[in-house]
């Protein structure tokens, strides 16, 4: 019965009072945010830093990983390091000249085995030729699996040209761009290769030549890629 | 009509498909030196007439040699892996000249270039004839002769090395420019003596810290110099003595290295310190902290008309300005954010970023020639090393990472890159005493340049020179 009557005669009063300075704030603030903006909070400053390591010094990172790094590569770059020999020049020589001649013998004999390949697989491309009319040729072009396949073998491809790509320290940054059209017989032996998009810089392009004998055989593509990388071919961008 | 668009749709149709070729991108090449012999160069004259001609051959010699191995280019063939004897052939190839050398001799032991070079003596006058030559092809990529005197027998050789890298590289070569450095070589205090004045002058000398020059004379404390953009005069810090106001103040001073003057340029109370030049040469920034706290100000090239560039905030210091090759952008340290850090902000002095936020204090910014990335001092676990940032302040790498004997890690700090951007020579106190030492900005090739006892501070790569 108190409150009641306590309520029924201070409602009103402390009602508007407080409408009143919920009003009043309310506009205070409002013509602040509008008139007085506060300053920009500086986040970079709250930032802490003391945690944070500086990195550590890492090793060199290898250049590029030689995933299938062949005896033939590996001979190539043993090659031009002279050794130094202590024993006099003369037995020196006699010895350069024996290992020459054996480089030489294997030299001609590897390649007469890639250019006897090269006249087989011909001779069967001309056996197969004449075939014409009444058949459903094998065509080029690679769908579903076999297209799975071919992106597969590219990308072999693509890591096995890288792993004998190099050039002297001299090109480099100099960003030279050469592109080369390889054309490829069924064993994966280079067949054709010529300079498409010049560097510009000699060396470069042959560096670029030397890349792709280098690399050959390339990875052996299967039955259903042949005939595109034996009649059509690709193109390899150095570096891109 | 029909029939002709129909034509012409398939004859698009047939290009496009023809055109469709299978392309491989192969990646970056593995790079590789060349294997390079260059005999001892041949004496033309006579012995008896010329009691210094092997001294002169030598030193013709063992500089050209210095500067072809720091390009990093090339590897030496070893002279016992040699077929022929270079002293009994003559310069150019056979059969243009019957005694001359053969190509096949130096191709079978793999040589990818041959130097072949030799001299006269005449008077107090140097003639010097060389040739390279690309030896797979039998091609002669450099036939020149180069006149000079027996006391710059050091700039012959530069010129000779600079010429071939060109011929390779269509770059220019850095084998001519220079370093700037603040030193206390000429001081008389040494480890472990006492009773001395340590006193610290500007230096040039060329790039590989040779024919080490004195700029100053001021018997004081000279510091943190800075190259003109011509190469032709530098700008110094040195604590001059104020007679009217009985004390030294770190002034700002240039140097002309032709006429060997010098020009006080600000010596406003506290420091003048850090200065250097705008790209153009029309003005120079530099830290001036008369106002009590260190800021970055613009001035006239005389030193006159400056205006704030930086403005704390809150007394923060803003100091070590290294302005951006293109001349929009300058880096410099600052504290406004806690602890020292590299900032970039543009030229006016808006746009301030942070670069760097880790590590505990990052000091002295240097430019990479294109601009791209800095090289800093960072100061981590109580040493400093060498950081490489790119300029939006990613790939964060560290460069350097050495202990002193004593096992303790060495300090490597003050990086200033070449011209080119090959290079970065930087203070190291490995050896025990603060000595100059190059690295390659892939943190490999690190090569000690100074071999005595002083200690060199600041080192500045000179811009390319003729």
């Amino acid at each position: 019965m108190r409150s009641d009557s306590l309520g029924s005669t201070l409602e009103p009063k402390f009602w508007w009072l407080s409408i009143g300075l919920h009003v009043g704030i309310f506009l205070v603030f409002s013509v602040k945010a509008t008139f007085f903006p506060s300053e920009a909070i500086n986040i970079e400053g709250a930032i802490r830093v003391d945690v944070v390591d500086l990195p550590d010094k890492l090793p060199p990172s290898p250049v590029k990983p030689k995933p299938e790094a062949k005896p033939e590569a590996k001979k190539a770059a043993a090659k031009p390091k002279p050794k130094p020999k202590p024993k006099p020049n003369t037995v020196n020589l006699a010895k350069k000249r024996n290992a020459k001649m054996t480089d030489a013998i294997e030299r001609a004999r590897a390649l007469q085995k890639i250019e006897d390949l090269l006249k087989e697989e011909e001779s069967k491309a001309v056996a197969a030729a004449p075939v014409k009319g009444n058949q459903i040729s094998k065509g080029s072009q690679l769908k579903g699996v076999h297209k799975l396949q071919y992106d597969d073998y590219i990308g072999e491809l693509e890591s096995h040209i890288r792993s004998h790509w190099s050039i002297p320290a001299w090109l480099a940054n100099l960003e030279l761009r050469a592109s080369v059209h390889v054309k490829v017989t069924p064993e994966g032996f280079v067949k054709y290769k010529k300079i498409k998009k010049s560097s510009g810089n000699e060396t470069y392009d042959d560096a670029v030549l030397a890349t792709v004998d280098k690399a050959s055989p390339f990875p052996r593509p299967s039955d259903k890629f042949r005939a595109i990388l034996d009649s059509e071919g690709f193109v390899l961008g150095f570096p891109e | 009509m029909k029939l002709l668009s129909l034509l012409i749709a398939l004859v698009f149709a047939f290009q496009a498909q023809a055109s469709e070729q299978i392309f491989i991108k192969v990646g970056d090449a593995k790079v590789r030196k060349s294997n390079l012999a260059f005999p001892p160069i041949q004496f033309f004259g006579s012995p008896e007439k010329n009691a210094n001609y092997q001294r002169v051959g030598a030193e013709i010699y063992k500089t050209i040699r210095n500067d072809l191995d720091i390009s990093y280019y090339f590897s030496f063939i070893d002279p016992k892996a040699y077929i022929e004897d270079p002293a009994q052939t003559s310069l150019k190839p056979f059969p243009s000249e019957a005694n001359g050398f053969k190509f096949s001799n130096w191709r079978s032991i793999g040589t990818e270039f041959l130097i072949r070079a030799g001299f006269d003596i005449k008077g107090s006058n140097v003639e010097l004839d060389v040739y390279l030559y690309h030896v797979p092809k039998g091609d002669t990529l450099l036939s020149r002769k180069y006149k000079g005197t027996t006391t710059n027998l050091r700039e012959i050789a530069h010129t000779f090395s600079n010429d071939v890298i060109y011929r390779l590289t269509g770059k220019k070569g850095i084998f001519k420019t220079q370093l700037v450095f603040s030193s206390d070589r000429d001081s008389t205090c040494r480890p472990g003596k006492s009773g001395c004045t340590t006193w610290k002058e500007i230096y040039t000398s060329d790039y590989d810290a040779k024919n080490i020059k004195r700029v100053t004379r001021h018997k004081s404390i000279s510091i943190s110099p800075n190259w003109h953009p011509d190469g032709d005069q530098v700008l110094y810090t040195s604590y001059a003595y104020h007679p009217k106001m009985k004390m030294r103040n770190p002034d700002l001073f240039s140097f002309e290295l032709k006429t060997r003057k010098s020009y006080l340029l600000s010596w406003r109370k506290g420091v003048n310190s850090g200065g250097t030049w705008t790209p153009d040469g029309d003005n120079l920034y530099l830290t001036i902290s008369k106002s009590g706290n260190a800021d970055i100000y613009r001035a006239d090239k005389d030193g006159k008309n400056i205006k704030n560039i930086t403005n704390g905030p809150l007394g923060a210091l803003n100091v070590e300005p290294a302005i951006s090759p293109d001349g929009k952008h300058i880096a410099f340290s600052s504290d406004r954010n806690g602890r020292p850090m590299i900032y970039i902000m543009d030229i006016n002095g808006k746009n301030i970023k942070r670069i760097t936020r880790a590590g505990r204090y990052n000091s002295t910014p240097s430019w990479s020639p294109d601009g791209k990335s800095l090289v800093f001092a960072g100061w981590d676990k109580g040493h400093f090393d060498l950081f490489l940032v790119s300029k939006d302040g990613v790939n964060l790498t560290r460069l350097t990472s050495a202990k002193k004997s004593n096992g303790k890690w060495a300090n490597n700090e003050d990086p200033s890159f070449s011209p080119d951007g090959r290079h970065i020579v930087f203070v190291s106190d490995r050896s025990g005493q603060r000595q100059l030492y190059l690295i390659s900005p892939d943190g490999t090739n690190e090569r000690r340049i100074t071999f005595d006892t002083a200690n060199y501070f600041k080192p500045k790569w000179s811009p390319m020179m003729e």
